[in-house]
């Protein structure tokens, strides 16, 4: 445990996921002083894998990693869970998981860094729906760019595959080579239907990047890429310490200390696991802490001076929560074996709902040909069905390599009733109240879903497929959203365009809770454009005070 | 990534008994190394009419066969700027700027200048080079082709402004006097004669292996006064945690049975499934060197290093590629899982499992298309010396050559991809030689330790 006077440092950040740690290395690196406080312990690779290797249920992407009693993560995404506890008509499509721990939750992640469209940024201007940001998509260009060169992102050449969210420079590396099933999906779309599949923009290596090898495709990168080749935050991690940066693990940030003007924050207060009682001083402070545990913290410092949780004039810390909520289905195909599970997971997608004049009414969303190892399904559907002995065994080998599994990211919307508020009944093993989340799915998202649904059918139809395995209800898609909204009016938001609180001046939050619409790709490449985008603010105050 | 191959002479050099006695000679009155640059020489004659395609051409390829930019190029430097840093126990010697700069670079040496650089290890102001630079190999250059180099060097590189930082070493090794010293004792050979390019195979592989590539600077042991062995020529030879293994004849302690394609392939590709592969310095030499030379010279130089008379290593008895099977792969789960924080120190089965098994294999046998080579049948995991498979747990492979960018992660601590201790190495070396290779080498974390520290540093 660092002794007291060591707690004190220019920019103290929660959390060392993606958004923390590449904060602190972008400040050590200008010679700023920077403390983390993760609450998770430090994690290492091997561990993870040997875990995995150990781990029956394969696909729960949660499983190698148990947690500590002091930072509790969700354990899986079924209901109840034990940690997050949903409630509301959708509550079982609210079922985020995430990981509490150094790095964060891009241990597992497929890779996928999309930026978002222009469009993204201004959906109630362009569509007169939801809200827009506080800044616009050239804002955060240059920093787009800084994070894909940051994590290693490979993907298309505009020239030939543009994506619809202009580049000043080409993607750091080359797109991924096309796996035999995408090579498949691809041409069925192309013939058969007016759709494209596009190259996913993936932070993985297509060539050794940064002191790290080359994706060799081993189909598990959630839930952990087993050599190095996927970015996680471990890395940003490791470059911050190189440069300086301290990192205090196992540091349950619990209070948030203010001036008596209410207007800066002093401090902030930590548990260590045996519940001792911790202050970190500091001249700028950044909440870097997942969307969950940052609105959840912000909430559980509630005191006399801000009764409603800090930085919360507006009343918005805990609304708005959003998520890229989707439908998913798997069918076994008629036509030829794809032989689905060579290669990374997520690679291949139909993005011509991306974008267009009917997002004045519906949601747009993203398709994924999920390119995952179906031997678990085909397994279970070929036992489903009686078989045994040697014909058990040609049918596990035929589903195998005729399953075909999609599924879509759906526009989320920022609705004030959708809140995250903390436990009544539920607490941990500090005494911090679990998050709790009311849930309904917007109109605008359900009709979104009802579209890719008559998409999804379509697609069976021409696959001539058979056995279709709907996923109840609506996916959760681990996106979650909008805590802390981005506005440019304090009274109902709670950020502004550069992130930092309207109530405290000296606080910033890099998450994925300033967004104010949930976007049209996965959200780590925006976390990460934004998270930068508040280290340049915060050098060039530190430097020029 | 750094070449280390330049660091031998300096293990050698600075440490052990040869040192004291070198520094002991008298004659250091007129040591030059403290002396300023001599006044400026008249200038360098006017500029004759640029030198013929051809002669660039060979000037090039011969500085390429000698590996110049390897040692005189900073990493992310420009080519042959210099300032590459080589730490030694003594301090760090720093490589020099050889662009035709005339201020930082060598620009205003004459071609006789550049001949008693390169064959004598004197420099334009009289004073000595550190023996780093090989020019005991180099005087075995012919004139042709040091003019040659030397038309190249002025011509043919981009001069870059920039001064490397001097090199600063501890007494007695800072004094160049001692270098000269140690020239009587190491002497030089003959310069070859007549035109190089018209010698016949052996001549030139000889030429090749000895007056360019320098083999023996690393693969040769040395004597007591530093020079190498020449009974031992080619016979192996520790190399700053490396070791540069025998390659003389001896069928069991050298590659005696390697077939001249084999090695071919091994100089231009870096690898050879079933026998070998290159990194460390020897990856660097391919990348930079070896990989650029024409088949006919491959073959020159294989045929002429596969004749080296044999010498027997006391430790080998066998074959180093020839070790070894695919391993019978064992069920080592437990079912459990355990909890995030608790990083206890792995077994060596567990630890190959977690960190090496995904590309080289849960039976050691390498991915199909060799990419990530097979354990057993590999030169590096059978042979008696298990100091490359160390220095490779440590450092990784990083080598371009054949049109392919062998890559492999490094495992020391500065590794993003996983930091092992120096138990963890220990125990997965052992269990990886016992599996696949000559047996258990016994390594222990001391050694591993003393290993780390020769890692190049990281700019």
């Amino acid at each position: 445990m660092p002794s007291e006077q060591d707690l004190s440092a220019d920019v103290v950040i929660v959390g060392s996921g993606v958004a923390g740690s590449s904060i602190a290395n972008e400040l050590a690196r200008a010679g700023i002083s920077v403390i983390v406080l993760e609450a998770g312990p430090r994690v290492d690779r091997q561990h993870f894998v040997d875990n995995f290797r150990n781990l029956e249920n394969k696909p729960s992407y949660q499983g190698p990693f148990p947690c500590v009693p002091w930072a509790e993560h969700p354990p899986n995404q079924i209901t109840p869970n034990k940690y997050l506890h949903t409630t509301g008509p959708d509550a079982e499509a609210y079922q985020q998981v995430y990981l509490r721990m150094m790095g964060g939750t891009t241990w597992h992640w497929a890779g996928c860094a999309w930026r978002y469209l222009p469009s993204d940024f201004e959906l109630k201007t362009r569509y007169g729906q939801g809200r827009d940001w506080a800044l616009k998509y050239d804002d955060l260009e240059p920093f787009y760019y800084q994070a894909e060169v940051m994590m290693g992102v490979c993907g298309p050449d505009p020239a030939v595959e543009d994506l619809g969210s202009p580049r000043r420079q080409p993607y750091p590396m080359d797109a991924l080579p096309i796996s035999y099933a995408a090579e498949q999906f691809r041409n069925l779309i192309r013939e058969k239907t007016p759709y494209r599949v596009v190259h996913e923009p993936q932070a993985r290596n297509t060539r050794p990047y940064d002191n790290r090898p080359t994706c060799e495709g081993h189909n598990n990168c959630m839930p952990i890429c087993p050599i190095g080749a996927m970015y996680n935050g471990s890395y940003s991690v490791y470059h911050a310490e190189a440069a300086g940066a301290k990192f205090v693990p196992n540091a349950v940030v619990y209070r948030i200390e203010r001036d008596s003007a209410n207007k800066r924050v002093t401090a902030v207060h930590y548990y260590d696991p045996e519940k001792g009682s911790h202050r970190v001083t500091g001249k700028y402070f950044v909440i870097a802490a997942h969307c969950i545990e940052t609105a959840k913290l912000m909430l559980y410092s509630a005191d006399e001076q801000s009764p409603d949780g800090i930085a919360n004039s507006s009343g918005h810390v805990g609304r708005n929560m959003m998520d890229h909520t989707g439908v998913q289905v798997t069918f076994i195909s008629g036509d030829k074996a794809l032989w689905p599970g060579r290669g990374p997971l997520e690679t291949n997608v139909i993005d011509n709902f991306r974008d267009g004049n009917w997002r004045n009414e519906r949601g747009a969303y993203l398709v994924h040909m999920v390119d995952d190892n179906q031997v678990d399904l085909a397994t279970a559907l070929a036992i489903s069905k009686g078989y045994v002995g040697r014909e058990l065994e040609e049918q596990i080998r035929y589903l195998a390599s005729h399953t075909v599994r999609l599924f879509s990211h759906n526009e989320g919307l920022a609705d004030p009733d959708n809140r995250l508020t903390l436990s009544a009944t539920y607490k941990d093993a500090l005494g911090i109240p679990h998050p709790e989340v009311y849930y309904k799915l917007p109109e605008y998202t359900v009709k979104s879903c009802e579209h890719t649904r008559g998409l999804f059918k379509d697609l069976i139809g021409l696959m001539h497929g058979t056995d279709e395995q709907w996923t109840p209800g609506y996916f959760p898609q681990d996106h979650p959203a909008g805590s802390t909204i981005m506005g440019t009016d304090p009274k109902d938001s709670v950020v502004d365009g550069f992130c930092r609180t309207h109530d405290h001046e000296n606080l910033f939050i890099a998450s994925s809770s300033v967004f104010s619409s949930v976007g049209t790709g996965n959200i780590t490449l925006t976390v990460a454009a934004l998270a930068l985008r508040v280290a340049d603010t915060l050098k060039k105050e530190l430097t020029h005070a | 990534m750094p070449d280390v191959k330049r660091k031998i002479l300096w293990s050698v050099l600075v440490t052990g008994t040869a040192l004291a006695s070198l520094s002991a000679m008298p004659a250091r009155a007129d040591d030059p190394a403290g002396t300023p640059p001599a006044a400026p020489a008249a200038p360098a004659a006017a500029a004759p009419a640029a030198p013929s395609a051809d002669l660039l051409a060979r000037g090039e390829y011969i500085a390429t066969a000698g590996d110049c930019v390897a040692c005189h190029t900073a990493p992310g430097g420009k080519a042959f700027a210099g300032g590459l840093r080589i730490t030694t126990p003594m301090g760090d010697v720093v490589s020099t700027n050889i662009t035709p700069d005339p201020d930082h670079g060598i620009g205003k040496y004459t071609e006789d200048d550049f001949e008693k650089a390169v064959r004598h290890g004197i420099r334009r102001d009289g004073s000595r080079l550190y023996p780093a630079m090989p020019y005991v190999s180099y005087s075995g250059m012919t004139d042709d082709d040091v003019k040659a180099m030397y038309v190249w060097f002025m011509h043919g590189v981009k001069p870059v402004a920039v001064t490397p930082p001097v090199t600063e070493l501890n007494f007695p090794a800072n004094l160049r006097i001692t270098m000269a010293v140690w020239n009587l004792v190491a002497g030089s050979v003959s310069p070859e004669t007549g035109d190089s390019a018209t010698y016949d195979k052996m001549r030139r592989g000889r030429y090749l292996a000895n007056a360019l590539e320098h083999c023996g600077t690393c693969h040769t042991p040395r004597n007591m006064m530093l020079s190498e062995e020449q009974d031992s020529y080619l016979a192996g030879a520790p190399l700053l945690g490396w070791y540069a293994p025998n390659i003389t004849s001896s069928k069991t302690s050298g590659i005696g049975t390697w077939s001249e394609d084999n090695l071919v392939t091994y100089l231009k590709t870096g690898h050879v499934a079933g026998l070998s592969q290159a990194a460390g310095p020897m990856g660097e030499a391919v990348e930079h060197s070896t990989s650029h030379l024409t088949d006919d010279d491959l073959h020159a130089l294989a045929a002429y290093i596969l004749q080296v008379p044999a010498k027997e290593d006391e430790a080998e008895h066998s074959p180093r590629a020839q070790f070894g099977q695919a391993l019978d792969v064992p069920d080592i789960r437990s079912g459990e899982l355990t909890r995030i924080d608790k990083l206890d120190e792995m077994t060596g089965p567990h630890i190959y499992d977690a960190n090496c098994a995904a590309c080289h294999g849960g039976d050691g046998a390498g991915t199909s298309d060799h990419y990530a080579p097979s354990l057993f049948h590999n030169s590096v995991v059978g042979s008696a010396h298990p100091d490359d498979l160390i220095m490779t747990v440590l450092n990784g492979v990083d080598r371009t050559a054949g049109g392919l960018h062998a890559y492999m992660p490094g495992f020391d601590h500065g590794s993003d991809v996983q930091r092992l201790s120096n138990t963890e190495i220990a125990a997965l070396v052992n269990y990886v030689t016992s599996t696949f290779g000559s047996g258990d080498h016994g390594v222990t974390p001391d050694q591993v330790e003393k290993m780390r520290k020769q890692l190049p540093k990281t700019p």
